[in-house]
């Protein structure tokens, strides 16, 4: 095999990934809007568990 | 006594607040991490098993569900940990009936109508077995709406009572002001 063809099989593979996933989102257009509020649900609850690392802005030095 | 301990450098660093986060704290957060992507995969399972109706309404509904708590703990923030942990609670405990409610139906509804009047031992007409169908149906629906519907409730009373203690505040502010001007002494 090639490395053109490796190119050629990889850039098929990819295009191909990239319009399942089109239309998954396409198919079940919610996930869009729940998705990142999951997402920033998890980082809120992460941020407010680390109280004590130096990271955190609330801390009284 | 410090010195011993750290050398020479300020002991504080070491005490309190260090520059790394401790073991203990960092699987913590991986931990919340992976519950949260578990909840995700779990409610894509969960809908992918109901089919048609896993895609019309248990997504948009539990995306409502996460957008609902999202902005409750932006809003309250106060109580923003409470509200994330509880969201992400609610959420699985949702899903996880539809999973069992799917699971156990293939087990009760195969029972006729004969043996359901001779387990119950009571005269069962033999066209109730058309009404189980509609009752589970409606069972679906009910528990599937009103779960989403109660959560938006709650997030929007938890809204209210933080502006409520937010307006408490402005008022005690207004009464302090009032008292300095009374006193003459708000320069």
């Amino acid at each position: 095999m090639t490395i053109s063809e490796i190119l050629q099989s990889a850039l098929v593979f990819h295009v191909n990934a990239f319009y399942g996933l089109i239309f998954f989102f396409q198919a079940n257009f919610f996930l869009l809007l729940g998705l990142p509020a999951a997402v920033y649900l998890a980082w809120a609850e992460i941020r407010a568990k680390s109280v004590l690392s130096a990271d955190d802005k609330r801390r009284v030095t | 006594m410090t010195t011993e301990l750290y050398g020479t450098e300020n002991p504080r660093a070491h005490i309190i607040y260090p520059k790394i986060a401790r073991p203990e704290e960092l699987m913590a957060k991986l931990k919340i991490a992976a519950f949260y992507l578990g909840v995700v995969v779990f409610w894509l399972i969960v809908a992918s098993i109901y089919r048609g109706f896993g895609r019309s309404w248990i997504i948009p509904a539990v995306s409502v569900m996460w957008i609902a708590g999202a902005v409750t703990a932006f809003v309250a923030r106060n109580d923003e940990e409470n509200t994330t942990r509880e969201t992400r609670w609610v959420i699985l405990g949702f899903l996880g009936f539809l999973l069992i409610y799917r699971s156990i139906l293939p087990f009760i509804v195969p029972l006729s109508s004969a043996q359901m009047a001779a387990a119950l031992d009571i005269n069962i007409p033999a066209v109730s077995g058309a009404a189980i169908a509609g009752m589970l149906q409606s069972v679906l629906l009910l528990a599937s709406v009103l779960t989403p519907v109660g959560f938006l409730i709650w997030c929007g009373q938890k809204i209210r009572q933080f502006h409520g203690r937010r307006s408490r505040q402005a008022v005690f502010e207004r009464v302090k002001g009032v008292k300095r001007a009374m006193r003459g002494d708000d320069q």
